[in-house]
């Protein structure tokens, strides 16, 4: 069981990997930089798909940002039943959140940072 | 019907009374209509000629007396109009004609005379005076005139008012081949000539605004009106029209116009502040609460982390976040700066001093990374703001600083030229390059950016947009992934300078 993280800001992904270690030692967590990687990430023949339950996913992004890995994650040809999906963006637009709810896909949106009852939260599905 | 009668029938009907006055024996005779005329029952009449001034109307009696003067005593007879109130008070005009005469058989000098009652004819006289000057009143606060054209005679009648629009003398004789030279010369001047030319040949009327120069050389704006007069046979005999001095209105007009497009103004205006402070809603949500968040993380990590060289990591990042922060508050205030300035000043700026200067700002950029830099200046001045310009020069040249690529020997190219009336300068780099078919949208929108690079903050091309537009000009970019990036800077023509 693994956890995705789909973010650009290194600084970011660093204090995470580390917080979530400090929690739970047992969960192995991948980062990526953007959409695309994380497209590349998802390449069935690889198979990261089958241990994959839980993608935290920013949606300023360059390269492709978040709404353009959601499209594709959509059309990806796997089963999606044990993983799920969360925004977790330093945006709190409300047109960003108005627009994730037009994602089935999408369990939840979370401004950063994330408060530490919600990490735990999140961490249950693992 | 006996001669006397017919008289008396006649005197009736035009309200004329007969009198006759002895003036040797001071004996008076009135007929019947006098006495109707002066309103008194014949049994109350005294018949004394001298109480009959007290009748005759205070303004009129001096000049009543001086002619019944003159006429006894010079020309033995005497034509007046005056004014009486009759023996009930009402105000009546009198027309009154009398002869001296001597009796022939007593030699007594006699008056003889008429007195036509013209009240009726005086009032509906001052009642079309009235009218016609309510009339001329009304012509003249509109500045209507009028004029009339004779096909066959080519003579033109050009009334009062329209030679006074025109600038003219009220006898000045203005024909209609000079009339239309008032029309202002071009557009003007051209259809009154197509349309009244029309107007004769065809009868096609004619009703337009049009732009005139009078005689004093005063623009004014006129309202022309033609129309075809027909005769029996449906041939054009005249043509005739009204003419206007609309002037006041068209300033109203345009003053109406230019309210309306100031409004317009303030409202894209506005709308374009509204996004703006739409932008900065945005940055403040993700260029400051990006790195707030994780120095809250970071923060977290520093209690629980144990290990000495780990805790030296995380104080080293904590001061990257922070100095991150610190720079972006800065460029917040920057573009708060910009955006708030109303009027920003111009100077003729030396574009190649401009550029030597911002060289030896970044000199020690451009020796370690090694970039060549070009300059082909074709236009050596700009009428600009020099703050701007340096701001601008700054992050483009900065940028293209930044995002070279490692493989390939850095060029940067400078170009400064006119493009018709626009003066533009183009910077060009053979970076990294962006994606534009992902970023074009956003490219020059704030918190965006487009490349993992860690000094990209997005702020600087809001910037250098911000400050083209604050000053008229425009700013787009052409690029390639890993062939290079052109920013193209159109200046307004105001910011052209001769040499």
């Amino acid at each position: 069981m693994s956890l995705l993280i789909i973010d650009d800001d290194p600084i970011y992904r660093f204090s995470f990997k580390k917080i979530v270690a400090s929690i739970r030692p047992d969960i192995e967590l991948d980062t990526v930089n953007d959409g695309q990687e994380a497209i590349r990430y998802f390449n069935p023949a690889e198979g990261r798909h089958k241990k994959v339950k839980l993608i935290l996913v920013d949606l300023n992004m360059p390269v492709m940002d978040g709404w353009g890995f959601l499209d594709a994650y959509r059309l990806m040809p796997f089963g999606k039943e044990h993983i799920s999906v969360y925004i977790v963006s330093s945006s709190s637009n409300p047109s960003d959140l108005d627009r994730s709810e037009e994602y089935p896909e999408v369990s939840g949106y979370l401004v950063k940072p994330i408060k530490r009852e919600a990490l735990l939260e999140l961490l249950e599905k693992l | 019907m006996e001669q006397n009668k017919i008289n008396q029938l006649v005197n009736r009907l035009t309200k004329t009374g007969v009198w006759f006055y002895n003036l040797d024996q001071d004996t008076l005779n009135w007929d019947e209509q006098m006495f109707e005329i002066y309103e008194i029952d014949p049994k109350d009449f005294s018949g004394d000629f001298s109480s009959l001034e007290s009748l005759v109307h205070e303004e009129d009696l001096d000049m009543v007396k001086e002619s019944y003067r003159q006429a006894v005593e010079e020309k033995g007879e005497y034509n007046v109009v005056f004014r009486i109130h009759s023996f009930k008070g009402n105000l009546k005009y009198i027309k009154a004609n009398g002869v001296l005469v001597r009796s022939s058989k007593t030699g007594d000098r006699l008056f003889t005379g008429a007195n036509q009652d013209i009240t009726e004819i005086i009032k509906e006289r001052e009642e079309k005076e009235e009218l016609s000057q309510i009339l001329r009143d009304s012509q003249e606060t509109a500045i209507i005139g009028s004029w009339q054209h004779n096909v066959k005679t080519g003579q033109t009648y050009n009334d009062v008012i329209t030679k006074r629009i025109c600038g003219l003398e009220p006898d000045y004789d203005l024909q209609a081949s000079e009339g239309i030279s008032f029309y202002k010369e071009g557009w003007s001047r051209d259809t009154i000539t197509a349309r009244f030319g029309e107007l004769i040949e065809t009868g096609k009327p004619y009703d337009l605004e049009l732009p005139m120069i009078t005689k004093q050389g005063k623009e004014i704006w006129v309202r022309a009106i033609g129309k075809p007069v027909y005769n029996s046979k449906k041939e054009i005999v005249k043509v005739t029209g009204v003419f206007q001095d609309i002037t006041a209105q068209k300033e109203k007009e345009q003053r109406l116009i230019e309210s309306n497009e100031h409004l317009k103004k303030l409202g894209e205006r506005l709308s374009e502040q509204n996004r703006k402070l739409h932008d900065f809603a945005h940055i403040t949500s993700h260029n400051l609460r990006a790195p707030v968040a994780n120095l809250m993380m970071l923060k977290e990590l520093l209690l629980i982390e144990k290990d000495p060289s780990e805790l030296a990591q995380l104080h080293s990042l904590i001061g990257e976040t922070t100095e991150r922060l610190n720079e972006t508050l800065d460029h917040l205030l920057d573009a708060l700066v910009v955006q708030s300035e109303v009027s920003v000043e111009r100077q003729k700026i030396n574009l190649e001093n401009q550029v030597e200067d911002l060289k030896s700002r970044l000199n020690y950029v451009i020796k370690e990374a090694g970039v060549k830099i070009e300059t082909d200046l074709k236009l050596r001045h700009l009428y600009f703001n020099p703050l701007y310009l340096e701001s601008i020069l700054l992050n483009l040249v900065s940028n293209a600083l930044k995002f070279r690529r490692n493989e390939v020997e850095s060029t940067l190219v400078i170009k400064s030229y006119l493009d018709g009336e626009y003066p533009v300068m183009e910077i060009t780099d053979n970076g990294i390059g962006i994606d534009l078919e992902q970023h074009r949208d956003r490219i020059f929108g704030l918190s965006n950016t487009f490349h993992h690079h860690g000094s990209a903050k997005g702020v600087g091309l809001f910037m250098c947009k911000n400050h083209m537009e604050a000053m008229g000009g425009t700013i787009r970019v052409e690029s390639e992934v890993n062939v290079g990036t052109t920013f193209i800077l159109q200046f307004s023509p105001s910011s052209f300078i001769s040499e």
